[in-house]
């Protein structure tokens, strides 16, 4: 194999037009990287991404006969795969491709510091060489895909996703812990913009999922273990209620659709303590079931909870929940005073700024308070409840006796979401709610591949939202579910059974589980870890106390040689 | 005391619970290790001197891992036995401990903190012992006299590796104090400090201060000092005791949650 | 080397998925930084260890700076939970040596933490310029 030959190294140093070459000499550090060891070529490029730069790559490679290259430009976060590919193309493993970093962390860091700059991009350069120096072709291993789906959370978001997922001809399950389809939905009026009930929306879905054979819809179940990996997932299923059977599943992809739930703003404007102050569910379950009392006026307040008074967050729907209930009001008691009080109204998009306008003209009133002056609410006269509140466009308090308060409160993470978070090994953000891999370029995946995310289990969402985020992820679903298999990052550890001594120590820091101890080695027990459940983090070889176990790519042999490299100028 | 650890282990023996004891015998002047069974002669059986006998119970988890043993262990032994037991290395569900008191003179001689075992069978526990061992001062750390100390300590080292070899807790097949990556071959004394610091690194959630390294490194180099505060560090800040309780993980595998840290971390996190 | 000329060396292990995308950021926004610092890439801090420290600062390194994800941010989950519990022992250690503990430091910087990327890095360099060349280094 190449990799036992000398190393043959190429550098290639980028100008980056003049992103890189404006601010510190980029011939000055080619040349110096071709004094070192093992580097038997190097180039400056004007942009080593552009065509001819690569090609200039390629024909180096034949050329120059290299095993090893190096590009010294922007960042690896966004170029690697574009430079691992060419070496590929040209007949080299991609993973015998190291990147140097003289752009992001260097060139635009140091813009006045010509000579410092330059220094500090050649003693990166040899650092990388000095890794370079050491690399071992890897290969990057596929899996099989178990060609099933499980959805956690039948509400509107899990259901919609189930239902794209089986129209595109795999199988799904759709599992729930409570009784009936549905969620949040089940509890709510009206449907905006389209006056619909939000029964027709569930019936019709509810029907499609039963009619098709591929959904395994899984009431009153919830998941209580969870093994494998991305194609691979072993899911235990229990009952809920009772202790019936439990049912064991062999899936390839998740998606997370557990939803929220509405806060109840207990101790908040007389929540749970005054008469007549309900919040926004409640109020559209009385309307749903007509049960309303007479309301002569009424009160909405808004952001209860929300925006830094139990949550930090704006909750996104309760703005709309608010005005579309005080419409609803509006039109039941044409005579009645139907006020919101608001600390600011966030109608965002197109229909909604409309709707907050319809909700004007037809004589909504909307007063606003400062944050630092909210409104007081207490038991009033003749079972009244007593509001009051500061106009800051009168400049003055003012109170009112009111038949009803409803509080419009954030949607906030179940309790118990962190025990789900644990047993699917993915985050939790500071707000509770799931949290993605990145929140502009992966926001529908988690960082653990095969797990996504959609509704609002991720956030507060409007029904709209939820919908797209499920077609969202049921598409990335079917993504891997339509290819198959799945390609592994060789990054991952590996065990020396020579020297293991089966200690453990590597699989309790493990966070995936990739480690278990099998028989073998000089103790009768080595550890052996599973390059599947592996995610690449490194975090075992610095519990290893003889440095038995090594991440590949990261070895301590290659940082060590890095960090020589630096402080010594070389090896 | 050899005569009543006789009459013990001969008891322990009879009444059949385990298959055989561990214990230390002596054969024409020379001490060593030697798995005693019923019916054999014990008046070989010797107390003295100290040894560490866990590393040789690691023999019985690879090779016998079905057969009992009793063990006549100190305390120091009991608990690096726990040690070995949380790195997987003995079984402790397959040993009974004979528990040895050492005596007043000897605990004194160790500057043993916690001299008993939990089982005493053989001797008294010894009492009046000081809650905690007294350290060295050491050099103030502001102007350098601190590390000019270790330097001068660490160099007269002569990589006799006695100090690993010894150890009972140091279990590894391939110690990194011997490879070339992390420490040069070759160099004499070891280049400062990458040798030591590596031991003491890997002592500070493990070592339970036996000080059979001091006993055994031939330039005297005061190595507890550094491993015992490192010790009391540990215990300060993760409330671990090393040797105490089988079950507690060691801290350095554990997470954060439940440290006192976390909360810190979580306040501080900017 | 005499005491003017000298500039310190600081190896910067970050993380892959908030740290190192935080020090792109830095570079993304222009901030501007003292040069001193090197990055070591690794997947997450987890994979940092003491030894290496010890080589480091053995070799003549200055300063040796861990940078992670939050608490409770790591891209995998606990890494950070370890390194922070291994740098705890390190610190002793150094304390214990009679090295300024501050000659290494861990601490955590989010992808979408430019400004604090240059923060951090600003003091870590600032604080061992005054603590001066390591004392660990030979041939100084
Ligand atoms: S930590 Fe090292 S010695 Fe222990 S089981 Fe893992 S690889 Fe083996
Ligand atoms: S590299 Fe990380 S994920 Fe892989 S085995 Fe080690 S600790 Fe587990
Ligand atoms: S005192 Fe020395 S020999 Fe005893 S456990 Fe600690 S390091 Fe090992
Ligand atoms: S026993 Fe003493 S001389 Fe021998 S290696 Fe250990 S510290 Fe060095
Ligand atoms: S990935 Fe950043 S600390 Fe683990």
């Amino acid at each position: 194999m190449r990799h036992d030959e000398e190393p043959r190294i190429g550098v290639f140093v980028c100008h980056c037009g003049s992103n890189i070459g404006g601010w510190l000499d980029v011939p000055a550090v080619a040349e110096y990287a071709g004094t070192l060891p093992y580097v038997v070529h190097s180039e400056d490029n004007l942009y080593t991404c552009a065509e001819d730069g690569l090609a200039a790559i390629r024909k180096a490679i034949k050329e120059q006969d290299l095993n090893r290259v190096i590009v010294a430009s922007c960042t690896p976060r966004t170029h690697e795969p574009l430079f691992q590919a060419t070496c590929e193309e040209a007949g080299l493993n991609r993973y015998l491709f190291e990147f140097v970093n003289i752009r992001d962390q260097c060139s635009w860091i140091h813009m006045s510091e010509w000579d410092a700059a330059t220094e500090k991009a050649k003693e990166l350069v040899r650092m990388g060489v000095a890794k370079a120096t050491r690399l071992v072709p890897l290969d990057r291993s596929t899996a099989p895909v178990e060609l099933v789906a499980m959805v956690l959370g039948g509400g509107i978001t899990g259901m919609t996703a189930a239902r794209a997922i089986a129209n595109s001809g795999f199988e799904v399950y759709l599992v729930e812990r409570r009784s009936v389809l549905g969620g949040l939905l089940n509890r709510l009026h009206k449907i905006w913009p389209t006056e619909e009930s939000p029964r027709q929306l569930l019936d019709g879905l509810e029907a499609d999922l039963e009619a098709n054979e591929r959904v395994h819809i899984l009431t009153g179940t919830e998941m209580v273990d969870l093994k494998g990996f991305v194609g691979n997932f072993d899911v235990t299923l229990m009952p809920v209620e009772g202790n019936g059977d439990g049912l064991d599943l062999k899936v390839g992809t998740i998606i997370v659709a557990t939803g929220a739930d509405e806060m109840k703003p207990d101790g908040l404007y007389g929540y749970g303590e005054v008469e007549g102050v309900v919040t926004e569910l409640e109020l559209e379950t009385m309307l749903r079931e007509g049960n309303l009392p007479e309301i002569g006026n009424a009160v909405f307040i808004q952001c209860t909870g929300a925006r830094g008074q139990r949550v930090t967050y704006c909750s996104r729907v309760c703005c709309m929940t608010g005005i579309k209930n005080a419409m609803e009001l509006r039109e039941l008691y044409p005579e009645a005073s139907i006020n919101v009080l608001y600390r600011d109204i966030m109608a965002y998009g197109i229909s909604y700024e409309e709707l907050y306008q319809r909700a004007r003209v037809k004589g909504v009133g909307f007063i606003r308070h400062p944050k630092e002056e909210p409104p007081r609410v207490e038991t009033g006269p003749d079972g009244k409840v007593r509001v009051t509140y500061r106009d800051v466009i009168l400049g003055r308090d003012i109170v009112q006796d009111v038949d009803l308060v409803v509080l419009s409160t954030p949607l906030v993470q179940h309790e118990d979401a962190k025990e789900l978070a644990q047993m699917l090994r993915v985050p939790l953000g500071q707000d509770r709610f799931f949290f993605e891999a990145h929140v502009k370029l992966r926001p529908i995946d988690f960082a653990s591949d095969g797990i996504f995310l959609a509704g609002t289990a991720h956030g507060p969402k409007d029904i709209e939202e939820s919908i797209v985020q499920a077609l969202g992820a049921a598409s990335r679903s079917l993504t891997f579910l339509k290819a198959g298999q799945v390609l592994s990052e060789p990054i991952v550890a590996v065990v020396d059974e020579d020297s293991c001594i089966g200690c453990g120590n590597c699989i309790e820091v493990c966070p995936y589980g990739a480690i278990e101890l099998k028989e073998g080695g000089k103790r009768g027990q080595v550890a052996e870890v599973n390059p599947g459940l592996c995610k690449g983090c490194g975090t075992c070889p610095g519990a290893c106390p003889s440095s038995s176990i090594q991440q590949l790519g990261f070895t301590d042999e290659q940082i060590l040689a890095m960090i020589t490299a630096l402080a010594n100028g070389g090896d | 005391m050899s005569e009543e650890a006789r009459g013990v282990v001969a008891e322990v023996l009879a009444k059949g619970e385990v298959d055989g004891v561990l214990g230390l015998r002596e054969d024409e002047g020379a001490v060593g290790p030697h798995y005693f069974r019923k019916g054999d002669d014990l008046d070989s059986l010797v107390l003295s001197p100290k040894y560490a006998l866990p590393l040789v119970l690691r023999w019985f988890r690879l090779h016998s891992p079905d057969t009992r043993v009793g063990a006549v262990l100190r305390g120091c032994e009991e608990r690096a036995l726990v040690e070995l037991s949380k790195r997987r290395q003995v079984d402790l569900e397959m040993i009974e401990v004979i528990g040895l008191a050492c005596t007043a003179e000897e605990a004194k001689e160790c500057g043993c903190v916690n001299g008993s075992p939990t089982n005493v069978m053989i001797g008294t526990p010894t009492e009046g012992l000081p809650e905690r061992r007294e350290f060295l001062a050491l050099p103030d750390a502001d102007d350098g006299a601190r590390l000019d100390y270790w330097k001068a300590q660490y160099s007269k080292c002569i990589k006799c590796y006695g100090c690993k070899n010894v150890c009972p807790v140091c279990a590894c097949e391939v110690c990194m104090m011997a490879d070339h990556g992390w420490v040069r071959g070759g160099s004499l004394p070891p280049k400062f400090a990458t040798f030591h610091l590596i031991k003491a690194y890997h002592m500070a959630d493990r070592c339970i201060e036996c000080r059979e390294c001091e006993a055994a490194c031939p330039v005297s180099i005061p190595l507890t000092e550094m491993y015992g505060r490192l010790l009391r560090d540990v215990e300060r800040r993760f409330d671990y005791v090393t040797g105490a309780d089988p079950e507690q993980r060691p801290p350095l595998l554990t997470t954060l949650m439940d440290e006192p840290i976390l909360e810190e971390e979580e306040e501080g996190g900017g | 080397m005499t005491e003017d000329e000298w500039e310190p060396k600081i190896l910067v292990f970050c993380c892959n998925w908030c740290s190192y995308a935080g020090a792109d950021l830095a570079g993304v926004a222009r901030l501007q930084m003292p040069t001193h610092f090197r990055v070591l890439r690794v997947m997450c801090s987890g994979r940092f260890k003491p030894e290496y420290a010890f080589k480091a600062m053995e070799q003549g390194i200055d300063g040796v700076f861990v940078l992670g994800c939050h608490i409770g941010d790591c891209h995998y989950l606990e890494g950070n939970h370890r390194a922070k519990k291994r740098f705890e022992v390190l610190e002793d250690m150094m304390v214990h040596l009679g090295v300024e503990p501050g000659r290494i430091k861990i601490d955590w910087v989010s992808a979408s933490e430019g400004v604090r990327f240059q923060a951090v890095i600003t003091e870590f360099v600032a604080h061992i310029k005054e603590l001066g060349p390591s004392p660990l280094g030979g041939g100084r």
